[in-house]
C-alpha cells in the first residue's frame, strides 16, 4: 500500500532544480510597489480634493465635474503593456517613423539613462554640452556605431526646447567620431540623437503619446526581434509628399534586406 | 538586513520547496511556477506585514491556495493537461504498482488535475503539507465540515482514477508530524 503523501511527494517531483527568480522578478516586483505606492498617493490626493470640492460644493451649492482628471499617461503598472498592434493608430505611426529613421538612416536605438546634470562636450563635430548617459540597453543598429560601454556621451542638440528630461528614454542615436578639428585626433565617441522621437522608459514598458493625447505603454525590450517594431522587417511610416502632417506606411517587401553599414553620421538632434 | 533582503533570502532558501508545492497545487511544474510568482510578487508587496520569517512560507502557500481558488480564469487553474496522457494506456494504478518514481508522478499530476481547485487545494494541503482539517479551513476560509467534505470527495476522485486504492488513506486527522508540523505552527502564528 502506497501512502498518499508518498505519492504526492513523487507528482511534486516535476522537471529538474527549480531555480529562485532572478533580478528581473524583483524588478517587477519594485516597479509593482512603485506603482502601487504612486497610485495610491494619487486616489490619495483625489480624495482630498474631493473631500475639499465637496465642502466648497457645499459652500457654494455646486459640485464641478471631475471629468479628465485621470487622462494622459500615468506609471507603468507591470501587466499594462499594450501590444503595439493593438495600440492606436497614431502610436503605431510614431513607431513607424521611428523605424523609418532607424532603417533608412542607420541609427542605433537605445535605452538611456539621462542625468539630471549636463556636462561639458569638449570634442567631435557635436561639442557643446550634453550628459554622460548611463546606457541601459542597445536595440540594434550599426555595430560600429553603437555605445559598448556603461555610458556614453549624448550631445544636447542645439535646440534647448528638445533636451531630454532626467530619467530613462528611449532614443535613437546616431555616433558622432569626428576629430575635434580637421586633421586632430579623435579623443571619444559623442553620439546624437533624433530629438522629436523619444519616449520616456519604465520598466519594460515605453510611453508613446501622440500629438492629440492618446498614448500607450508598449514593450521596448523585444523591439528588435521577431514581431518587433524596429527592423528591416517592422512597418516604417514616412512623411508623404504633399501632404502636410500625412504619413504614408511602407511595408517591408518580403525577404527584403537592407544592411546596416557602420559609422553613418546624420546630425538630426 | 533591511526587509528586501529578507524577501530575497527567504525565497533563495524555500524555493525548491515552494515550487513542489505549487506543482502539487497548480497540477504541472510550469503552471506551478506560475503561480509561485503570482504568490511571490503579492507577498514581496505585502512582506512588511509578514512579521514572522519563520511564517513566511505559509504566508506564501496560503496566497498561492487563494489565487487557484479565487482566480480560476489564469493560467494555472487551467484544467488542460500540460502532459501526455500515458495513463491511459498503462493506468495510474499500475504506475503506482510499478514503483518508478517518474511515471507515479506524472500519474499523480494527471489525477490532481482533474480535480476541482478546491478539492485539489484541500488534498494537497491535508497529505502533503499535512495540515489539520481545522488549520485547512482557517486557510481556505470555509467551515471545517466544507474541508472534509472536499477531502472526501477528492478521495473519491483520485480512488476512481485508480490512483488509491479502496483502503487507503484513512481519512483522519493525525497530527501533524516533522517539519512540516513546525511550518503549520509558525503558520498559525503569522495569522496574527
Amino acid at each position: 500500500m502506497t501512502d498518499l503523501h508518498t505519492l504526492l511527494a513523487a507528482g511534486a517531483e516535476d522537471g529538474g532544480t527549480a531555480y529562485p527568480p532572478g533580478e528581473h522578478f524583483y524588478e517587477r516586483a519594485e516597479r509593482t510597489a512603485r506603482g502601487r505606492r504612486t497610485r495610491n498617493a494619487t486616489l490619495g490626493g483625489v480624495a482630498a480634493s474631493l473631500v475639499a470640492l465637496g465642502g466648497a460644493g457645499a459652500v457654494g451649492g455646486w459640485l464641478p465635474g471631475l471629468v479628465g482628471l485621470n487622462r494622459g499617461p500615468g506609471p507603468v503598472v507591470a501587466g499594462q503593456l499594450t501590444p503595439v498592434a493593438a495600440a492606436p493608430e497614431c502610436v503605431r505611426d510614431l513607431l513607424g517613423r521611428a523605424n523609418a529613421r532607424y532603417v533608412d538612416d542607420q541609427l542605433v536605438g537605445a535605452v538611456v539613462d539621462i542625468p539630471a546634470a549636463k556636462r561639458t562636450i569638449t570634442h567631435g563635430l557635436t561639442r557643446g554640452s550634453g550628459w554622460d548617459a548611463g546606457v541601459v540597453d542597445v536595440l540594434g543598429g550599426p555595430a560600429a556605431a553603437r555605445p559598448t560601454g556603461a555610458s556614453a556621451a549624448v550631445w544636447d542638440g542645439v535646440t534647448p526646447a528638445s533636451d531630454l528630461a532626467a530619467g530613462r528614454h528611449f532614443v535613437l542615436l546616431f555616433l558622432d567620431n569626428s576629430p575635434r578639428v580637421p586633421g586632430g585626433t579623435y579623443d571619444g565617441p559623442v553620439w546624437g540623437y533624433v530629438a522629436d522621437l523619444t519616449w520616456p522608459v519604465s520598466g519594460d514598458g515605453m510611453t508613446v503619446t501622440c500629438a492629440d493625447g492618446q498614448f500607450a505603454v508598449v514593450p521596448w525590450r523585444d523591439a528588435t526581434g521577431a514581431g518587433g517594431w524596429l527592423g528591416v522587417g517592422a512597418p516604417k511610416v514616412t512623411p508623404s509628399v504633399g501632404a502636410p502632417g500625412g504619413a504614408s506606411t511602407v511595408s517591408p517587401a518580403p525577404g527584403s534586406t537592407v544592411s546596416q553599414g557602420a559609422g553613418s553620421e546624420s546630425p538630426t538632434a | 538586513m533591511d526587509r528586501s533582503e529578507q524577501f530575497r533570502s527567504f525565497v533563495d532558501a524555500r524555493y525548491p520547496a515552494m515550487v513542489r508545492t505549487a506543482t502539487l497545487l497548480a497540477g504541472s511544474r510550469a503552471s506551478g511556477e506560475d503561480l509561485l510568482q503570482e504568490a511571490l510578487l503579492r507577498s514581496y508587496l505585502s512582506w512588511s506585514r509578514v512579521r514572522d520569517v519563520g511564517a513566511a512560507e505559509a504566508y506564501v502557500r496560503t496566497t498561492m491556495v487563494r489565487l487557484l481558488i479565487k482566480d480560476r480564469r489564469r493560467r494555472w487553474s487551467g484544467e488542460v493537461p500540460t502532459e501526455p496522457e500515458t495513463m491511459g494506456a498503462f493506468g495510474a494504478s499500475e504506475a503506482v504498482a510499478a514503483g518508478d518514481v517518474a511515471t507515479t508522478g506524472v500519474a499523480v499530476r494527471a489525477a490532481l488535475r482533474r480535480l476541482p481547485a478546491d478539492q485539489r487545494a484541500a488534498i494537497v494541503l491535508r497529505f502533503y503539507a499535512d495540515l489539520s482539517e481545522a488549520q485547512i479551513a482557517t486557510e481556505l476560509g470555509v467551515a471545517a465540515g466544507t474541508v472534509k467534505s472536499r477531502i472526501s470527495r477528492g478521495m473519491a476522485a483520485l480512488r476512481s482514477s485508480g490512483l488509491l486504492t479502496d483502503e487507503e488513506p484513512a481519512i483522519s486527522d493525525p497530527e501533524p508530524r516533522g517539519e512540516r508540523s513546525r511550518q503549520a505552527q509558525a503558520w498559525e502564528g503569522g495569522r496574527r
